[in-house]
């Protein structure tokens, strides 16, 4: 198993208040493997992702539980060693790669130094395999002294994909990765995260809020809501039959562009200010499924046919 | 026809940096939007559906005369706007409304939602004192913001992404408009709401008999709600016609790429798919002849060197390209 999540707790300590961004979150990846995470604002997809890097941002922290990626325990990390990790075995691509780049660095050169800072290698090796990985994203060699400002958006997060696979990592943690882009350079881009996986047995956690495109692409798909797991399944399985209330209203909810006279139909409300969630399940003030339980205690999640589901209906 | 428009072009002078000051007399522009034509009826939803840098937002602005056009007409109820100055048109605004994206922004903070609905009943002097508030409150109570009277009072901090936008709608219906234009009044509202928020627009043009113009990159949330749809590249409409038909009989080689990369949710995936290469090139330089050529997969000879006009193809349905003919 290439990473094991178990229990996994998060809290932004504001003052406001405590703010339980992920609460309890279980699963598994194997390598080779896509996972979708999928939620809307505020449901700690994005902090789960950091969580993973160990980098969840001050007032922040993880509270309790255990990442393990090949075996060794991340939230125990010193964070030299937690340097050696990232990039070498587990790397990120964010939605805005301008937050990533220097603005004042060619790009060529920016890859070459995260090579050198992790590998045994001379000036030229790095430039040499940084000039591989420019192509192998789709940009041409001429283009290594551009500056990111002289790139399109579409470019600038090729560059991100090519740094993030320079140490070759097991793992890639991409977190709304073409949402600032056109659709047909998202698919540009959907394609070099399978051709990674399909070539290089990458494993992938693909973090988004779109719920068709994580269809489309994951293997499996975590859906989150307000912090929880709610379910977690064969991206299959979940389009077919979805298990817990909330991932099947937000199947209702997403247009597919190949159905004639299609009715969508919105979740009433919206999703809860973790400051000060609803008591019980989070999702049951929207559920058109709640019984009197669900307002009073928290669902335990369980393992039916193989996947997880958090949901009184299956308590 | 509530909105005719007819080649209309909206250029931008490009800065200069010193040097090509001396070096160079020669100007040089961006080509946001170069040369489109169409007509909005009645009632209608007229989709305008592009990538960024397509001149889609651009168009938008133009219509309402929120930006001055460089050449073309644009008649609103049989009367050209495209000249008139800024005293004159004003009492037309009533009819013509703007919805934005993003409704964080397009709220004054330090105003409450009562007050900023009530605005343009007083601006336009269509309403003053309990009338309008009346007005207000029954606006509220439509589009889903109940108990009305207390969504009046609060300040938009207090209210969700969702909500605001239904703010922002209720603002741009309260003078019952004959056209709003909607620029991707969806895209930053979350998923799950989104449906609710295109059923309400929807509902309150069936009351009020509002069209829209509506400006989105995504297709399938023009599908949902157009009537027609116009697809946009580099300042250009490439194709536009009955929703059914585009959908169904897709013509232009680009509006088929658009089609084939929207996601859909269903797993396995990766269909067969028009592939295109690279990026939509920059908007002053445009390619000479069909502007598409560099990126299509089918282009021949003749797409660098002419440029297609847009053609009907089988009724109520035009596209520019030349195999099409």
């Amino acid at each position: 198993m290439l990473l094991e999540v178990d229990d996994l707790h998060v809290h932004y300590f504001t003052k406001r208040g405590v703010v339980r961004a992920v609460e309890g979150v279980s699963f598994n990846l194997d390598e080779a493997e896509i996972l979708g995470i999928v939620g809307e604002s505020g449901s700690g997809k994005s902090t789960l992702g950091l969580a993973i890097m160990n980098l969840v941002p001050s007032p922040g922290r993880i509270v309790s539980g255990s990442i393990r990626l090949n075996g060794k325990e991340i939230t125990r990390m010193s964070e030299k060693e937690l340097r050696r990790i990232r990039g070498k075995e587990v790397a990120m691509v964010f939605q805005d790669p301008m937050t990533s780049l220097d603005p004042l660095m060619r790009i060529g050169d920016q890859i070459v130094e995260t090579i050198l800072a992790h590998e045994d290698m001379t000036k030229e090796e790095a430039k040499r395999r940084a000039m591989e990985l420019l192509e192998e994203v789709g940009i041409s060699r001429d283009r290594f002294n551009d500056y990111p400002h002289q790139l399109s958006g579409g470019m600038r997060q090729r560059v991100m994909i090519a740094m993030a696979v320079s140490l070759n990592p097991k793992l890639i943690i991409a977190d709304e990765p073409t949402t600032a882009l056109d659709v047909i350079v998202q698919d540009q881009i959907m394609d070099l995260f399978t051709e990674l996986r399909d070539e290089h047995g990458v494993a992938i956690i693909l973090i988004s809020h779109d719920l068709a495109l994580e269809l489309e692409v994951s293997d499996r798909i975590g859906v989150m809501y307000a912090g929880w797991l709610m379910e977690l399944s064969k991206a299959e399985d979940l389009m077919k039959r979805p298990l817990n209330p909330y991932a099947r209203e937000l199947l209702k909810a997403i247009p597919n562009v190949e159905l004639e006279d299609q009715k969508l139909i919105s979740i009433p409300g919206s999703p809860p200010d973790l400051h000060s969630p609803p008591p019980g399940c989070r999702f049951h003030p929207r559920c058109p499924d709640a019984k009197p339980v669900c307002s009073r205690e928290e669902p335990p999640t369980k393992v039916v046919d193989g996947r997880l589901v958090k949901c009184w209906l299956y308590g | 026809m509530l909105l005719e428009v007819t080649d209309l072009k909206k250029y931008f002078p490009v800065a200069k940096t010193f040097i090509e000051r001396i070096l160079t007399k020669e100007e040089r522009y961006v080509r946001a939007v170069d040369g489109i034509s169409f007509s909005i009826e009645e009632g209608e939803v007229f989709s305008l559906v592009g990538e960024s840098g397509s001149g889609k937002t651009t168009t938008g602005k133009l219509v309402l005369r929120l930006i001055e056009p460089t050449s073309g007409r644009i008649v609103f109820q049989g009367t050209d706007i495209t000249s008139m100055s800024k005293k004159e048109i004003r009492p037309m605004r009533r009819h013509m409304q703007i919805i934005y994206q993003d409704p964080y922004a397009s709220l004054n903070p330090r105003m409450r939602v009562g007050e900023a609905i009530m605005d343009p009943l007083l601006i336009h002097r269509i309403a003053q004192g309990r009338e309008a508030r009346e007005m207000v409150l029954e606006m509220l109570e439509k589009v889903g913001l109940t108990p009305p009277e207390t969504f009046f009072n609060s300040y938009p901090a207090y209210l969700s992404g969702g909500q605001r936008q239904r703010v922002a709608i209720a603002r741009a219906m309260i003078t019952r408009p004959k056209l709003v234009v909607a620029d991707e009044p969806v895209s930053m509202i979350d998923v799950s709401l989104r449906a609710s928020i295109l059923d309400l627009m929807m509902d309150l043009r069936r009351e009020f008999g509002s069209a829209y113009l509506f400006i989105t990159h995504d297709l399938a949330v023009a599908k949902y709600i157009s009537d027609r749809i116009a697809i946009m590249y580099l300042g250009k409409i490439v194709e536009v016609g009955r929703t059914r038909d585009l959908f169904r009989n897709p013509l232009h080689p680009y509006t088929k790429a658009l089609l084939s990369a929207i996601p859909v949710p269903t797993p396995g995936r990766r269909r067969e798919r028009i592939k295109l290469k690279g990026e939509i090139p920059s908007a002053i330089d445009i390619p000479t002849g069909c502007r598409f050529h560099t990126r299509c997969p089918l282009a021949f000879d003749l797409c660098s060197r002419e440029e297609p006009e847009l053609m009907e193809v089988e009724p109520g349905h035009f596209v520019a390209c030349h195999l099409h003919k």
